[in-house]
């Protein structure tokens, strides 16, 4: 790519941000994500305001190089997991569809969780119950691109109504994954669903 | 700034760079002497500092691929080409789905599996291979720092390498930063003639070109506007005449008859070529994986795997149509020894879907005893157990 390109690219990335995201400390207790999903957590986790995402959250517990906890909740027939703007017409978007299998959902959640290169490598996809629903749960690796730091994450998937609801969290390999892992099993145990208003 | 397009920008800038403008021969280039190291106070010395520096972080990376013997047979190549110059250079194989090879000044020569994936056979490889070190032979980066008018653009592609990424700032390092189109034409008549003196076949060199364009045609075919972001075809609009310019220059140094080397590339590469063909299908550039998964088909009726991956490539590109081009190319790569077992899983889930419940117990029932302990074993022993 032309440098100066590069440059110009960058500095409309930069100023594009006008409203910066700022992180807002959860307290413990019962939190509603996107008023779709009831999970109950014990302190220390915040989340990522000004995402301006209708059906994604980011929260985080030791900030986001070190641990990441995405929710995506009530993806309807059509839609991507995240907000996707301003995409080159040879990058088709990855939508979700209402017929999608659980392996389906996972390479749909590899698509977004590889779009800058990463390595995404599932290790283990089993039934789960997840939200109230049959649902599944996977775990896989990931070489993050732009450190190239070796990733592990877990993430629990349930169809409900032709909707999908996601949690999916990623840390990295050493410390961090072992570290959270029980409090996030214990956020996805405790996951309900809430149907629309 | 998407990462993946900046680092397919980059290998594009070598595609084009073997692909390069009009031929027209080096007239009185000679292999040079062995290239000396540069004192460290020169500017030459300081861009060697820069890529040895570079080249460490190559070294550590998760992309590098640590095969040995794949190694070898990419350095042998290498070696072929460059003879004397053979132990001045280190070839690395870089896991990377993106058609793209270069040389740094210091000897560090990269070869991304994109590439070795879509060469028919050694001689088209080498012919890539060929290119970069003509680039290397004749020092082009050196000069192309010396020039004012590219140096600027230089230093601000070394200021933004950390905000690309290691594997993209790697490629821009060694590499990405653009040839003058005189550099470019030497190095495809040095290509050429190292081609030609290794014992490989001119003509393969041309190949690689057709098929190159026919994929990216393809792509442009498919989304209908390649053309506006690859650099093949932004900035050299005359690539079919610099098609032929190519081809004629090949059959002027004659050696037609000379063996490609199908066999050995193909051995070389085949416990990978299925890794790299799934890193291949993520690029989600599917019309450039049809056009060369049409191509590896035809070119081998009995080659399953790649009858799964055109499978494959239909199923994720999910258009009118596609999944009943899917369903037919996965029954094709069934029926195929050399199919992968992923291939039962395939029609297990299309079978699932339209509701054929037997059919989808006998498709999951060969993976599960292909593959009794897959990752998705479970969750595929649940569907066999709704499935009644």
């Amino acid at each position: 790519m032309n440098p100066k390109v590069l440059l110009l690219t960058l500095l409309v990335v930069l100023v594009g941000c006008t409203k910066p995201a700022t992180w807002v400390g959860l307290a413990p207790g019962e939190v509603v994500v996107h008023e779709r999903l009831a999970v109950r957590i014990d302190g220390a986790w915040s989340r990522l305001d000004g995402l301006q995402e209708p059906k994604h959250d980011v929260w985080t517990s030791d900030g986001t190089p070190l641990d990441q906890l995405h929710f995506h909740t009530g993806i309807a027939e059509g839609e991507s997991l995240v907000v996707v703007k301003d995409r080159p017409a040879d990058k088709p978007i990855p939508r979700f569809r209402k017929d999608m299998q659980a392996q389906d959902v996972v390479e749909l959640y590899e698509s977004f969780a590889s779009r800058d290169g990463s390595v995404f490598k599932l290790e283990k996809l089993a039934p789960a119950r997840f939200a109230d629903e049959d649902g599944f749960r996977f775990e896989f690796s990931r070489v993050r691109k732009s450190d190239e730091v070796r990733m592990r994450g877990v993430g629990y998937g349930a169809i409900h109504h032709g909707e999908l609801f996601l949690m999916v969290f990623e840390a990295p390999r050493i410390h961090y994954f072992a570290k959270h892992l029980p409090r996030v099993e214990a956020i996805a145990q405790s996951a309900h669903l809430r149907e629309k208003a | 700034m998407e990462r993946r397009h900046f680092i397919e920008t980059c290998g594009c800038c070598s595609a084009a760079a073997l692909l390069g403008p009009a031929l027209r021969a080096a007239q009185g280039w000679v292999v040079p002497p062995r290239l000396a190291r540069p004192a460290p106070k020169t500017d030459e010395g300081g861009l060697w500092a820069l890529m040895d520096r570079e080249e460490e972080r190559l070294r550590q990376s998760p992309f590098l691929m640590r095969d040995a013997a794949l190694t070898g047979y990419v350095h042998a190549i290498t070696c072929r080409l460059a003879q004397a110059h053979c132990p001045d250079i280190r070839t690395y194989v870089v896991r990377s789905p993106y058609f793209n090879a270069n040389m740094a000044p210091n000897g560090m020569m990269q070869v991304w599996t994109g590439l070795i994936l879509r060469a028919e056979n050694e001689a088209q490889l080498a012919a890539v291979i060929g290119h970069e070190v003509g680039h290397y032979l004749a020092r082009h980066s050196l000069e192309r720092l010396r020039d004012a008018k590219s140096r600027s653009a230089f230093a601000s592609v070394l200021g933004l390498v950390p905000i690309a990424g290691p594997l993209a700032g790697l490629g821009v390092l060694a590499g990405g930063f653009a040839y003058s189109r005189t550099h470019e034409r030497a190095a495809d008549q040095i290509g050429l003639e190292l081609m030609a003196a290794a014992g490989y076949p001119p003509l393969e060199a041309a190949k690689v070109w057709t098929h190159l364009l026919e994929e990216l045609q393809a792509e442009k075919d498919w989304t209908g506007d390649a053309s506006t972001r690859s650099v093949l075809f932004a900035t050299h609009p005359t690539e079919k005449e610099r098609e032929a310019k190519l081809e004629a220059a090949a059959r002027a140094l004659g050696k037609a008859d000379l063996d490609p080397q199908a066999q050995a590339l193909r051995r070389a590469m085949t416990s990978w070529r299925r890794a790299w063909l799934e890193d291949e299908l993520k690029r989600r550039k599917f019309g450039e994986s049809l056009a060369l998964l049409g191509r590896l088909t035809a070119a081998d009726p009995q080659d399953g795997e790649a009858a799964y991956f055109l499978g494959e490539t239909y199923r994720l590109r999910a258009s009118q149509g596609d999944a009943e081009r899917a369903l037919a190319a996965y029954q094709k790569a069934a029926a195929l020894p050399s199919a992968p077992p992923e291939v039962h899983r395939a029609l297990g889930v299309l079978h699932r879907k339209a509701g054929r419940l037997p059919e989808m117990r006998e498709a999951y029932g060969r993976y599960l005893a292909a593959r009794p302990e897959a990752e998705d074993a479970e969750m595929i022993r649940s569907y066999l157990k709704e499935g009644g």
